[in-house]
């Protein structure tokens, strides 16, 4: 590995690639794509450096409360983003959608840390802050993914979700084909990456450390332990995202309710 | 043996039913007409829930519809809903999953009724195997009519079940289902075979 750092030239050589697929959208016409990636790559770059700021002042001052406030501000956040993502009222699926995230990184940082990681300390942000914001990116996209799917799907096929209750089902019998639907769209592509791992792509995470010198054997023990958490972490907060929002979603009666759509849709 | 009690039911406008009562006596045939959009399908569905009451209350059999009793008062109703949406792989699974429900458990997946039954609304006994997908409009009516038989309910609520059947189905099912001295029976419907039969009341919403 000649150098692990990266100078600015090398960075703005690889700014640089985005030439070739933005001129392929000017090409094929989707001049609001090039906006758009421009936007995106501008956030991107900006959000990351705040991060590393923090990060860095973080991982020096090792400020319990601040990292408690971290950790409280990126589920804050992905549970809105989960919410806008699917569609749905803010105002009645944030609740449940924020708890099921609580209750589901909790788990997992408790478990990885007792049990899997012993030498970091619970409020180490680097076992924290890191691993924490990992899974809750991970776990996002499969709640995002699962809760859409569930509620558009039922609300494409109410009159069939009625016909069920009519036959006799309980809510919960009536649920249960669309809970596993969602289930298996949600998790489905984390199933597809762990299997094609290694032979297919090599994982970002992977590539980061083997890139920042760190031995591959270690990489690929990291690997492994991020991967099943993320695949539990994606199965477990979306079931417990659709559980928790089962309440607020449906009338005493057992109806859906209009209101937890955004009203635009 | 159903009442409808002053109900009001409106939908972010103008009330569709404004103080409606109605009384159904057990066994009673009741044929709901009605111009498109009065509520004939709205009225149906407020029986087992399926839309809420600004005001007013529903009964079966003298039990009011609540939270609580929801879910014995559907125990007590096959509805056949327009255009009716079955599930499952085939036909076979939709009706064995019927069965399956916990409400149902007391129920038998009996081959011989079904047989039977098929055999009664002119249902080729090979559509057991037949996907869902692949059924037409009135095999479909006609294998919700069969669940709704197999179910044992007393009360049918049938929002157009023959609109898809050809003449001589539709009076074949419309006789079936009226002929039945303990069912009671409310259909909407716009097929003059359910009038032939002498004994069903019609009401006519929209109309005083």
């Amino acid at each position: 590995m000649p150098n692990n750092e990266l100078s600015f030239i090398a960075m703005g050589l690889c700014l640089f690639l985005l030439v070739l697929p933005l001129s392929l959208c000017y090409v094929a016409g989707l001049r609001s794509l090039i906006t758009d990636t421009l936007f995106a790559v501008v956030r991107m770059v900006g959000q990351l450096l705040l991060v590393a700021m923090l990060l860095k002042y973080l991982f020096t001052s090792n400020n319990m409360l601040l990292i408690i406030a971290w950790i409280l501000t990126m589920v804050i956040f992905a549970s809105s983003t989960v919410v806008k993502n699917c569609n749905l009222n803010l105002k009645y699926l944030f609740m449940p959608v924020l708890l099921s995230f609580f209750i589901t990184l909790f788990f997992l940082l408790v478990y990885l840390n007792v049990f899997v990681l012993g030498d970091y300390s619970f409020f180490d942000p680097r076992f924290l802050i890191v691993i924490g914001g990992m899974l809750l990116g991970n776990s996002l996209r499969c709640t995002i993914v699962g809760l859409s799917q569930f509620y558009n799907d039922l609300k494409n096929s109410h009159k069939q979700y009625l016909y069920t209750l009519s036959l006799g089902a309980t809510r919960i019998e009536a649920l249960a084909p669309y809970f596993r639907t969602s289930l298996s769209s949600a998790i489905r592509p984390t199933v597809a990456s762990m299997a094609s791992m290694g032979i297919v792509f090599i994982p970002g995470m992977m590539t980061g450390q083997i890139l920042g010198g760190s031995n591959p054997m270690l990489a690929i023990q990291y690997q492994v332990m991020i991967m099943i958490s993320i695949f539990t972490v994606g199965m477990l907060s979306t079931a417990l995202g659709i559980l928790f929002s089962l309440k607020i979603s449906f009338t005493p009666y057992g109806i859906l309710r209009d209101c937890i759509f955004n009203k635009k849709d | 043996m159903i009442s409808y009690n002053n109900i009001c039911v409106a939908f972010n406008g103008p009330s569709l039913f404004d103080n409606l009562s109605l009384h159904i006596q057990k066994g009673e045939k009741l044929l709901i007409t009605g111009k498109s959009g009065v509520g004939k399908s709205t009225l149906l569905k407020v029986l087992p829930g399926f839309v809420p009451l600004n005001s007013g209350t529903v009964a079966l059999d003298s039990i009011v519809l609540k939270q609580k009793t929801l879910h014995s008062i559907r125990q007590k109703i096959a509805y056949v809903s327009q255009g009716v949406e079955l599930f499952g792989d085939n036909v076979e699974s939709f009706i064995k999953s019927v069965f399956s429900f916990k409400a149902n458990e007391h129920l038998q997946y009996n081959k011989e009724k079904i047989k039977t039954l098929f055999d009664q609304f002119e249902l080729p006994q090979v559509i057991l195997q037949r996907s869902i997908d692949e059924l037409s409009g009135g095999e479909k009516q006609r294998v919700a009519l069969v669940v709704a038989v197999m179910l044992e309910r007393p009360v049918f609520l049938l929002d157009e079940p023959t609109a898809a059947l050809d003449v001589h189905l539709k009076q074949k099912v419309a006789s079936y289902f009226l002929e039945n001295p303990d069912w009671t029976v409310i259909v909407i419907s716009h097929d003059h075979q359910w009038t032939k039969n002498t004994g069903i009341t019609i009401i006519e919403l929209g109309e005083n």
